[in-house]
C-alpha cells in the first residue's frame, strides 16, 4: 500500500470519527436546549434603569469619562432662531 | 423476467450522478426497453435530455409527488429502471429508492472530501438493507485520472469504506459533457464517444457479471 492509500484510509476513518450521528445529535439537541430565558419587558423601555439620583459617570466630579471638553458644533451652518 | 432497477445515488453533489443515470440508461437500451426516472424534485434529467429524432435515447421521466409509486408502475412495463437520485436524504427520495432498488452505483470523485462523504451513503445503504436485504451497491470511480496518484489511491480507500468498489472506472472525458451539452448520450455522440461508451459497458458488464 503506498503512503497515498495510507493517509487516505486515515483520512476516512478520522472523518468517521468526526461525523456525529446525524440522528442522535439532532435528539440531543433537541433534548438539551434550554428554554429559551427571555428577558421580561421593560414597563418602560425608553428610560434608563438606574436609581434616581444617581450619579453617571459623565454627572459625576471624579469620574473619569466626565465630559469636560466642549461638543463641536456639528451643525455650524445651521441659524439658530432667538 | 422482472424489471432490473438501477439507482445512482451519493450524498454528495456534483460527483456525475446525473451524467452516470443517463448513460447507463442508455447502455442499457441496447439490453432491453428502458426507463430512466428522475427521482430529483427538480426534475433536472426529464428537462435536460433531448429527445427530438434521437434514436436509441431512453424514455426519460419526473418520477412527479409520488416516486414508490412512479417506481412500481415503470417496473410493470420496462426491462430496465435507471433512477436518478437527489444528493440529499432529508427529502427522503434517496431513502425510498434505495428500499426498492435492485442494485445502487454510488459514483464518487477522486477528491478527499468525495471520499469522507461516502461514508455516509455506506450507512444509508446499510439503513436500507434492513428493508431491502438483496440490495447490491457498488461505488463507481468516476472522473478517472489514470496518470494521477489519487485516482488510482482512491480504489484502495474506498475498499476501507465498507462497500465494494467496481474496478471499471468512468474516465475524466470531455465526451460526457459535450453530449450533456446536447442532451444526449455518449451512445449518440458517434466516434467522440466511443471511449465513453468503452467505459459504460464496462460498468454494465461489471455489474451483470457481479451476479
Amino acid at each position: 500500500m503506498t503512503k497515498l492509500e495510507d493517509k487516505l484510509i486515515a483520512s476516512v476513518k478520522k472523518s468517521e470519527q468526526d461525523t456525529p450521528d446525524t440522528n442522535a445529535g439532532q435528539e440531543k439537541t433537541a433534548a438539551s436546549k434550554p428554554a429559551s430565558k427571555k428577558k421580561p419587558a421593560s414597563p418602560n423601555p425608553k428610560r434608563v434603569s438606574k436609581k434616581p439620583g444617581r450619579k453617571t459617570r459623565a454627572t459625576s466630579k471624579h469620574g473619569r469619562a466626565a465630559v469636560k471638553k466642549e461638543q463641536p458644533d456639528l451643525h455650524p451652518e445651521r441659524v439658530w432662531p432667538d | 423476467m422482472g424489471c432490473t432497477t438501477f439507482s445512482v445515488a451519493n450524498l454528495k453533489g456534483g460527483c456525475g450522478k446525473s451524467t452516470l443515470a443517463l448513460n447507463l440508461a442508455a447502455g442499457l437500451m441496447v439490453r432491453g426497453r428502458t426507463v430512466l426516472l428522475d427521482a430529483d424534485p427538480q426534475g433536472t434529467l426529464a428537462h435536460w435530455t433531448n429527445h427530438e429524432g434521437v434514436v436509441g435515447m431512453p424514455h426519460v421521466v419526473a418520477a412527479g409527488a409520488s416516486l414508490s409509486r412512479a417506481i412500481r408502475s415503470a417496473s410493470s412495463e420496462y426491462r430496465y429502471m435507471v433512477v436518478d437520485c437527489p444528493p440529499t436524504l432529508e427529502s427522503g427520495h434517496t431513502e425510498t429508492v434505495l428500499k426498492m432498488a435492485d442494485i445502487v452505483l454510488i459514483p464518487v470523485l477522486p477528491s478527499p472530501p468525495d471520499l469522507w462523504s461516502s461514508t455516509h451513503m455506506v450507512e444509508a445503504v446499510k439503513g436500507a438493507r434492513s428493508i431491502n436485504p438483496g440490495l447490491r451497491a457498488y461505488f463507481v470511480r468516476n472522473q478517472v485520472e489514470p496518470r494521477s496518484a489519487l485516482s488510482q489511491a482512491m480504489r484502495q480507500a474506498l475498499r476501507s469504506c465498507g462497500l465494494p468498489s467496481l474496478e471499471s472506472t468512468l474516465g475524466r472525458r470531455a465526451a460526457y459533457r459535450w453530449a450533456a451539452l446536447e442532451g444526449i448520450s455518449v451512445y449518440q455522440f458517434g466516434a467522440r464517444g466511443k471511449k465513453a461508451v468503452s467505459d459504460i459497458e464496462s460498468v454494465i458488464e461489471e455489474v451483470f457479471n457481479h451476479d
